[in-house]
């Protein structure tokens, strides 16, 4: 009898709970990687982290800003990566925003489940159907990629106590491109970022 | 070193051995509790949750507690010069290991994520507020105690011991943040290392025994260090040392020539 009872609470909050929030879940948990010690250390956790070295500089997720966002209009799919220029430290009291839109044609997911189809996908950012931009404080540019690619290693559809919560997209990045005619080098990016639909937009 | 120790045990062994019609013996019952420092194990499943800095203060990490609870029956036979006593019994422990999610901000959760299972792109977490774990072990004590100041009512002792340990029973208890996932705890406790069969361990401590010789008394013992020898011994945390306290009631057995 209380067997039934725990299958039949179950069902009720699989039925009840679709799209409950995961406010822990939400949080970035950063944890650096022992070989490269600015970025965060690869993962599939769903931590909200990304880093990447802009030459010598580092490109990585904060506390202050949501990580990622996906976008999906006019039938294209922009996959944002919003952080900071400079490592994160106490002592820094000013730090620049920074962002990598990764712009794919022809790719519009209807809703944030849809993008577990980029499950092992890498893109290569050569394509004419991939678009780089770059945007660092109020002033944005489109990167002329010379090589390069963005590998969506793992997609994971995330369940929390039965309930569907968000899609775990963890991979890697790197390219070479062209920024203001002069060329500059994306190297070792991660990223490990959930996407629900509190940061899933589709207009 | 080695001399010395069997220097030790050559005195003692003859302070038992001779006269033994005129050697104080009790039987005791004790019970104590240690706690016990311990080291986490490294748990794949369990979802880190770190600052997020490199120096920051832990808001919502993992804590572990271990603590040991005992109660026991041990003889104790004195040496001619009352100075020394053997005791050895038998001794019924249980190890109660925890981990689960510290809060030191209230607007911290109080759960942490456990990684259930992985079939293809589908991944589900477990929301899982503590995990516990309780062990029964039989024990044999070996203790010997130094009484270095001897008053008629009072007397101030320091002690060595060790202990073999036998696992009776291991029971692991997850307590869910949803009442309704305890469907899935069979699973999941399968994960969560077993401790072993035998485990070991070395102790010293230092006490008062209150009553008067050839009477009934009672120890009073703080136990410090508490070492483990086999601390990979337990299965959810690695028990590395503590220190606790220890009660002893005792009373006289007479003999024939008593």
């Amino acid at each position: 009898m209380k067997r039934h009872l725990l299958i039949f609470s179950t069902l009720i909050v699989i039925i009840v709970g679709g799209c409950s929030k995961e406010n822990e879940l939400q949080k970035s948990v950063l944890l650096y990687d022992d070989e490269f010690p600015d970025l965060p250390a690869y993962s599939e956790w769903g931590y909200n982290t990304f880093g990447v070295y802009y030459d010598r500089e580092v490109f990585i997720s904060n506390n202050s800003i949501v990580p990622a966002k996906v976008i999906v209009t006019n039938n294209s799919t922009s996959f944002v990566l919003d952080g900071q220029k400079g490592n994160m430290n106490y002592y820094s009291d000013y730090w620049n925003v920074m962002s990598i839109t990764f712009k794919m044609s022809g790719f519009a997911p209807g809703q944030y489940t849809d993008l577990i189809v980029l499950n092992d996908t890498t893109l290569d950012l050569k394509n004419p159907a991939c678009q780089v931009l770059l945007s660092i404080d109020t002033m944005v540019y489109r990167a002329n990629i010379l090589s390069g690619g963005l590998m969506f290693k793992r997609a994971q559809n995330l369940t929390v106590d039965k309930n569907q919560i968000e899609v775990i997209l963890s991979g890697y990045f790197e390219f070479k491109a062209l920024i203001n005619d002069k060329p500059v080098t994306f190297s070792n990016g991660r990223f490990d970022v959930g996407i629900s639909p509190d940061n899933f937009y589709n207009y | 070193m080695k001399i010395k120790f069997i220097f030790i045990l050559l005195c003692l062994s003859m302070g038992f051995v001779s006269a033994q019609e005129q050697r104080q013996k009790y039987i005791g019952l004790e019970t104590g509790i240690t706690f016990i420092g311990n080291e986490m194990k490294d748990m794949d499943f369990i979802r880190g949750d770190i600052p997020s800095y490199t120096m920051g203060y832990s808001t919502n990490s993992l804590t572990s507690l271990t603590y040991r609870r005992f109660i026991g029956i041990k003889p104790e036979i004195f040496s001619l010069n009352n100075k020394f006593g053997i005791q050895a019994g038998f001794r019924f422990s249980q190890i109660f290991n925890s981990v689960g999610k510290s809060k030191y901000w209230t607007n911290s959760s109080d759960y942490f994520y456990w990684l259930y299972r992985q079939e293809g792109v589908n991944t589900e977490y477990l929301k899982v507020k503590e995990v516990n774990q309780t062990s029964d072990y039989l024990g044999i004590p070996i203790e010997i105690r130094y009484f270095p100041i001897k008053l008629d009512l009072f007397q101030v002792f320091i002690k060595v011991g060790a202990e073999i340990n036998f696992l009776l029973l291991s029971k692991t208890d997850i307590v869910f943040h949803d009442d309704a996932m305890e469907l899935y705890q069979d699973d999941m406790v399968k994960k969560v290392g077993q401790p072993n069969v035998f485990s070991s361990s070395i102790y010293g401590a230092g006490g008062i025994r209150i009553g008067k010789e050839s009477k009934p008394s009672i120890s009073i013992e703080a136990c410090l260090p508490y070492l483990f020898l086999t601390s990979e011994s337990s299965g959810l945390v690695n028990p590395i040392a503590g220190g606790g306290f220890q009660i002893n009631l005792q009373i006289p057995i007479k003999t024939k020539a008593q």
